[in-house]
């Protein structure tokens, strides 16, 4: 933060500034000039949507969304606050994490959304984390159906049982980022990485940005080791991969297909908040790129990649006509470039989602997650066929 | 060891250096990438401050490496291989085939005109403009050679076309050209590959993708008269005239998203140029500039910025811009942007975008290290081997000039040139002059009398068809033939070649010619050569004439050619007129004392001295204090290498002592400077007060500079302890340890002290930011716990590394940025004690903050030295209006004075930190021993003459003289009845440059300047009006 040479840029490109008056770089030197407690007292760090976009333009590179986050854990346990109105669905998401992190309570989850054909076990080489998808039944339409795509995506390649764990427990990123609860993410993260350890995986896999961002990121900072035992894959890095490994090819789109033309939302937590050299911004495109020479058609919206604009919430926090606001004006743009939205956060697609229900002019986009639009996409490539074409 | 010399890159660096170089007495191959010298700033429109035409002030330097026989000029060559070492090294060229034959091309550009037209971007305006096939990069390249090119080339490509051929009259187009390796041995290698500013590779932010969004370079071309809009202010898309124009400052420097964490150095100042010339262009345009901090690096450089803002109304944004956005329809840019001042978003709205991109390292600068074996440094510039000495690479025997080595502009590029130049001759001192060309003229001078019939010979050129196709040059040479007193007239094609050379002696002696005139193009660049030919044919230099009917007639009266035919009639004409009247004139030889005389024992002064001294000079240092080193005494620690300035203060003491050709006087005075270049008698007294004459050939002035003491200002007072400068600070830091710094928890320093005021001291001192910054790293060190807070206006830390230097303090201290409207306001708590209250407006939070604090430091700007008048007085040299020595040009010429054999380096010039004033030093001494090389100098002949009969000594002809060359001295006159004192003007002729300002002063006509007098001058009006 002490490099900060006060150029205002950050300022400048805050995508919250645009709704509400809104200055990380004022912020920044309030700290810096001794007023660190004026900062925290004010609570206005807890608007921010640690979306990063500061970060991304910042010509010192100085983590403005790590800075919010540590502030939001001092504003808790040094300023006694408590932002219990700003939490979106009066909490319960969060309240549901933070009992998952009592040490003796267990979540035994039912598997009942398990697809047909999908064979899944507790012991085996590749895990798929679920994450929060099945607590969303209840409030969302069908969250399902992003775990049972991806499930059937895994399974449909890998022919074999798939772990997926019952007593599965939340990654924590809400808690981390949004209610600054160092404490009981540091719980959390450890009960999942005992459990991870326990069904003998190599490879987890997870189609949520927050859980991947999570667990690539923040876990392997808790548990220096944890890269060298488990491989973290997206989903849309494991699509990646099979393809490349010439496993697995795409499908040409049928007289029929209604999903031709698409466009892409990029989530901040797989863009502006991994290193570059990870680079699934480029990765989903490469995807998309051999669509398009299959036939589909694939429009980049203006703000694209790590300069996408923000869904408007993040961790469950600040649900309200500002981030509203936001939602709409990523929608319109998704508007003019394609019918159909793909995205690989679910939250991303349940912020867009409700906002459908307000208003009319875009109710009509289609908004996919990335598993359900690759699942019918996908083919395996059998070598012996291939080899037996070519004799 | 070779007394040759290879210089990689033919910009203003390298074109300085190699001029310099052969004037030290070695060979120069001059090898460029490109097929012209001239570099970057041959592009540009205009330099700053004076605002002067770029090309205008470095063509004629262009001019005089093509005319140089001691220059072999390589272009459109690359370096292949280096091997060998320092004294000795082996090099291969790559000749790249330009298609047409160099020695046959006479730049007459028929081949281009003829050319098909299919057509490039062009890339010397910045890809803006257009060129053919067959082209020349710019009408002014140098050498002034054509070439093809080869993936356009119809007949290279396809066999078919084949048309230039057929009009080149010259026979110069070959396209069976292949590359060709260049084999030379040279001494010592110079590197000076300047920089690039590309656009394409940045962050989309800055839009440089849209239309109407450019890079400053290109809009220096969209600014010049010779550019691709001939100078009108339009912008790419529709080529209308913008209305708003937003200037962007840091696009994409000091960004590590971008990867240059440095300040590129020089935009700051370009940018306040490029807006001043904008409105002069168009007085509707209204000019913005976002900007960050102001680094204004150099001599007056701040008050330039400031003149932008107040004279020229251009309005200064402080913000980083967040990003361009296009407009489709209008093509217009919206610039997304917080007012810091207001902390209010704002859109602004503009017709044209100019970005200061980074300027980098130049393409190729990695290969070009690996064949030469020398480093990069982080930033991939070329690696300095020594901070004290950034000329030398790491490899002995190569040197580095120029941008190549880290960001610096065109004055400090001119300085560091010349000072490689003079430690490459140190280096090759026992083989100078092995390898120079002297021309040597055989051929006794026939005597002309003023009463011998004129007889003149004249000679047409048709350059082509680039005079011939507009001037109807054989009819012209008839009307020619007719004119009284032409014995001889004849037309060619080409009046510059080899054969035609021949030709005019051949003319000469055949027709007994006495005077000789060639019409052709212009005499810039060719008068020296056709006078080198008379001379060869034995007539004095001084008896020919040139008449440019090329540039005056056949260029601009294109559209008429009747008119243009008429007019090189008069113009030939007029010359026959002055030719009549023309007489042979005298060049005298002048003997160079070969040695030097430093003024001022500082860091600048030793170091002019100990390269003069290993050039095998003579050298006098004289120093008014009892010690050498000057301000260095005063100093703890340099930065940004943190090593003690005392280590280096005492090398370079024992060098000088150690070192023969050095005499030393110490406690000792100027009284008295006589004479002129090469021939100076210097009275100074010495330590024991015995007066002693010096017999100098060349002065140095190396007075430094010294710190400003605040007087009353901010609590500055005898009695208040803990308020000091930061020299104080230094003194404390030096030898004081630490203890002095219990009690005290927290240190307030505060910048631009009584600097960049509206009025008094008015300019940026430069080197105070660095300074400043440099002893909060110290004082932390010393007392870890110590809270600094810094309070600033802008940080100048322009210069390779200093950027990082002060991202590593930044997070030291606390930085307060405030305002000259609201200074801070410091008062103290009690009588008794050292505390005190700071009260200042904080811009950045726009609101007061009030703190106490125990220590206040103030960086105060470095002033000049005392008593300068004086000095200034009996050299006869200018002081600017801030007390510093004035240079004969702030942007050429920077450590030279108008006055011949006098030069000036270090603080003296400007305030600036030791690694520039080492350099300045070095460049100095390189400049002051072009003349002691030479041992002698032939003055020229056309010098100002007073008829002392017509002069009555008002003094008029002195005061106006730019080069000090007139005197006005006192003799007694005797007559009948009572004697008289006199006073008459002397021109001394060593020192005169004909530049004729004294007799268009002279109120009494009693000056005249030889070969342009006024029988000559009113003959030739006379012409025009009386004859036809």
């Amino acid at each position: 933060m002490k490099h900060c040479y006060q150029c205002g840029r950050c300022s400048g490109v805050c995508q919250l500034s645009k709704v509400q008056k809104y200055t990380p770089s004022k912020i920044i030197q309030l700290i810096l000039e001794g007023f660190e407690e004026k900062v925290l007292n004010s609570g206005v760090l807890w608007d921010c949507l640690t979306c990063n976009q500061c970060l991304k333009d910042c010509p010192e590179k100085i983590n403005f969304a790590d800075i919010v986050r540590i502030a939001r854990y001092k504003m808790r346990h040094e300023a006694n606050q408590n932002p219990e109105e700003l939490i979106a669905h009066k909490g319960i998401y969060t309240t549901i994490a933070e009992i998952m992190s009592r040490p003796y309570i267990e979540p035994k989850r039912s598997l009942k959304w398990v697809p047909k054909g999908c064979k899944v076990t507790n012991k085996g080489d590749i895990l798929y984390y679920v994450g929060c998808l099945p607590f969303y039944e209840y409030e969302f339409e069908d969250p399902l159906s992003i775990a049972q795509n991806a499930l059937k995506i895994i399974c449909q390649i890998e022919k074999k049982p798939i772990i997926v764990l019952e007593e599965e427990t939340c990654c924590g990123h809400d808690i981390y980022w949004g209610q600054g609860k160092l404490k009981t993410f540091i719980k959390l993260a450890q009960k999942n990485l005992e459990k991870f350890e326990k069904t003998g995986a190599t490879t987890i896999i997870t189609a949520c940005a927050e859980c991947y961002r999570t667990f690539k990121i923040d876990y392997a900072k808790l548990f220096p080791n944890l890269s060298s035992k488990f491989q973290i894959k997206h989903l849309i890095e494991y699509v990646y991969d099979k393809w490349k490994q010439k496993e697995i090819q795409f499908k040409k789109p049928s007289k029929t297909s209604k999903d031709v033309e698409f466009t892409y939302h990029d989530p901040c937590r797989l863009s502006r908040f991994l290193p570059e050299e990870i680079n699934l911004t480029d990765k989903v495109r490469e995807i998309f790129a051999a669509l398009t020479k299959l036939g589909y058609t694939f429009t980049e919206m203006k703000h694209n990649k790590s300069n996408s604009l923000c869904c408007g919430v993040n961790s469950w926090m600040n649900c309200n006509e500002k981030s509203k606001a936001l939602r709409y004006k990523r929608m319109l743009e998704a508007k003019t470039a394609a019918p159909i939205l793909v995205t690989s956060c679910p939250k991303c697609e349940i912020h867009f989602e409700c906002l459908q229900n307000d208003f009319e002019d875009i109710a009509e986009i289609q908004i996919l997650d990335f598993s359900e639009f690759i699942v019918d996409k996908i083919e395996m490539i059998n070598p012996k066929t291939e080899g037996e074409k070519k004799k | 060891m070779e007394a040759s010399v290879l210089v990689i890159g033919g910009g203003i660096a390298g074109i300085q250096t190699s001029l310099d170089l052969t004037e030290l007495g070695f060979k120069v191959y001059l090898v460029e990438r490109s097929p012209s010298i001239g570099g970057r700033m041959a592009q540009l429109d205009k330099t700053f401050p004076t605002n002067d035409c770029s090309l205008c002030i470095l063509a004629p330097k262009m001019v005089e490496v093509f005319r140089n026989p001691n220059i072999e000029l390589l272009t459109y060559c690359e370096v292949k291989k280096v091997e060998g070492n320092a004294g000795d090294f082996r090099v291969t060229i790559l000749k790249k085939p330009r298609y047409i034959d160099e020695s046959k091309c006479k730049g007459c550009g028929d081949c281009a005109s003829k050319c098909p037209k299919i057509e490039v971007p062009n890339l010397f305006d910045m890809n803006l403009g257009k060129r053919k096939s067959a082209y020349i990069p710019f009408p002014q390249a140098v050498p002034p050679v054509y070439l093809i090119d080869p993936e356009l080339c119809l007949k290279i490509n396809k066999g078919v076309c084949g048309v230039c051929a057929k009009v080149c009259q010259a026979e110069a187009i070959d396209f069976e050209q292949k590359p060709q390796d260049v084999l030379l041995n040279v001494g010592a290698i110079v590197v000076s590959t300047g920089f690039d500013m590309p656009a394409h590779n940045l962050s989309s932010r800055w839009g440089y993708s849209y239309d109407n969004v450019v890079s400053a370079m290109e809009y220096e071309r969209i600014l010049c008269a010779s550019g691709p809009f001939g100078g009108h202010v339009l912008r790419p898309s529709d080529q209308t005239e913008p209305e708003k124009i937003a200037f962007v400052q840091c696009a994409g420097s000091r960004d590590l998203h971008e990867g240059v964490s440095y300040c590129s150095s020089v935009c700051c100042m370009y940018t306040a140029k490029e807006a001043i010339i904008t409105k002069e262009h168009s007085e509707n345009s209204k000019c913005f500039v976002f900007r960050h901090d102001i680094r204004a690096y150099g001599k007056n450089f701040y008050e330039f910025t400031q003149r932008a803002q107040q004279e020229y109304g251009v309005k200064y944004f402080q913000t980083k811009i967040s990003k361009i956005e296009e407009e489709p329809e209008s093509k217009d840019l919206l610039i997304h942007f917080e007012n810091l001042k207001t902390g209010e978003f704002d859109n602004f709205h503009a017709n044209l975008v100019v970005l200061a991109t980074p300027l980098v390292p130049s393409q190729g600068s990695m290969e070009l290290a690996k064949i030469l074996g020398i480093k990069l440094d982080e930033y991939k510039f070329f690696k300095e081997r020594d901070y004290y000495n950034k000329s030398k690479s790491t490899k002995d025997g190569i040197y580095l000039c120029g941008f190549c080595q880290g960001p610096m502009d065109i004055p400090e590029t001119v300085a560091d040139a010349s000072g490689v130049a003079g430690q490459v001759a140190a280096l090759l001192n026992s083989v100078k002059f092995e390898q120079i060309k002297e021309k040597e003229i055989e051929v006794p001078e026939l005597e002309v009398k003023s009463t011998d019939e004129p007889r003149i010979g004249v000679l047409i050129c048709h350059c082509g068809i680039n005079i011939g196709k507009y001037v109807h040059v054989p009819l012209l040479a008839e009307y020619v033939r007719a004119l009284p007193n032409v014995v001889h007239c004849e037309d060619n094609l080409y009046s510059c070649s080899s054969d035609s050379q021949a030709r005019i002696k051949e003319l000469i002696a055949n027709h007994k010619l006495n005077r000789f005139i060639v019409a052709s193009c212009t005499p810039r660049t060719h008068e020296s050569l056709f006078q080198e030919t008379c001379q060869e044919a034995g007539l004095n230099k001084y008896l020919f004439e040139m008449v440019n009917i090329r540039d005056q007639c056949s260029w601009v009266h294109m559209d008429d050619a009747e008119a243009a035919t008429q007019k090189a009639k008069d113009l030939i004409r007029m010359a026959v007129a002055k030719s009549r009247l023309l007489s042979p004139l005298k060049e005298e030889l002048l003997k160079i004392t070969p040695t030097s005389l430093i003024i001022g024992g500082g860091v600048a002064g030793m170091t002019a001295a100990l390269n003069l001294a290993n050039q095998g000079f003579k050298t006098f240092i004289i120093e008014k204090e009892g010690v050498l080193g000057g301000n260095l005494n005063y100093l703890n620690v340099l930065y940004p290498i943190e090593e003690n300035a005392s280590d280096f203060l005492n090398r370079t003491i024992k060098e000088v002592n150690a070192n023969k050709n050095i005499q030393i006087y110490l406690n000792a005075k100027i009284q008295d400077i006589k004479g002129y270049v090469g021939n100076y008698i210097v009275s100074i007294i010495d330590s024991k007060k015995k007066p002693q004459d010096l017999s100098i050939g060349t002065i140095i002035v190396a007075t430094g500079g010294k710190e400003h003491k605040p007087k009353d200002l901010f609590q500055y007072k005898k009695e208040n302890k803990n308020v000091m400068t930061q020299l104080e600070l230094e003194q404390k830091l030096k030898e004081k340890g630490k203890s002095w710094l219990e009690g005290i928890n927290r240190v307030t320093t505060i910048l631009c002290v009584n600097a960049r005021q509206h009025e008094g001291i008015t300019y940026c001192s430069n080197i105070c930011c660095g300074n400043s910054i440099k002893n909060i790293g110290l004082l932390k060190k010393l007392k870890p716990e110590l809270e600094i807070v810094v309070l600033y206006r802008d940080l100048q830390m322009a210069k390779k590394r200093y950027e990082d230097y002060y991202r590593e303090r930044r997070k030291e201290a606390i930085f307060l940025r405030y305002d000259l409207d609201n200074l801070p306001i410091i008062s103290k708590t009690s009588k008794s004690q050292e505390d005190y209250n700071v009260k200042v407006f904080d811009t950045n939070l726009q609101d007061f903050l009030e703190f106490n604090t125990d220590l206040i430091v103030l960086s105060t700007p470095m002033v000049p030295a005392d008593n300068l008048e004086e000095l200034a007085k009996m050299l006869k040299v200018p002081l600017d209006k801030n007390g510093f020595f004035l240079e004969a040009h702030v942007k050429l010429r920077p450590l030279d004075f108008a006055t011949d054999g006098i030069f000036l380096c270090g603080c003296a010039q400007w305030p600036k930190n030791i690694q520039d004033t080492i350099s300045q030093a070095n460049g100095a001494a390189g400049r002051a021993s072009r003349f002691l090389s030479a041992k002698e100098i032939t003055t020229s002949g056309i010098v100002a003459e007073v008829d002392p009969i017509n002069c009555i000594g008002c003094g008029k002809c002195q005061s106006v003289c730019p080069y000090n060359a007139i005197d006005i001295l006192e003799s007694t006159k005797e007559f009948e009845d009572v004697s008289l004192v006199v006073k008459k003007s002397f021109i001394n002729s060593a020192l005169c440059k004909g530049c004729g300002t004294c007799a268009a002063t002279c109120p009494n006509g009693a000056i005249s300047i030889k070969q342009y007098d006024f029988d000559q001058i009113s003959a030739m009006i006379d012409s025009y009006l009386l004859e036809t």
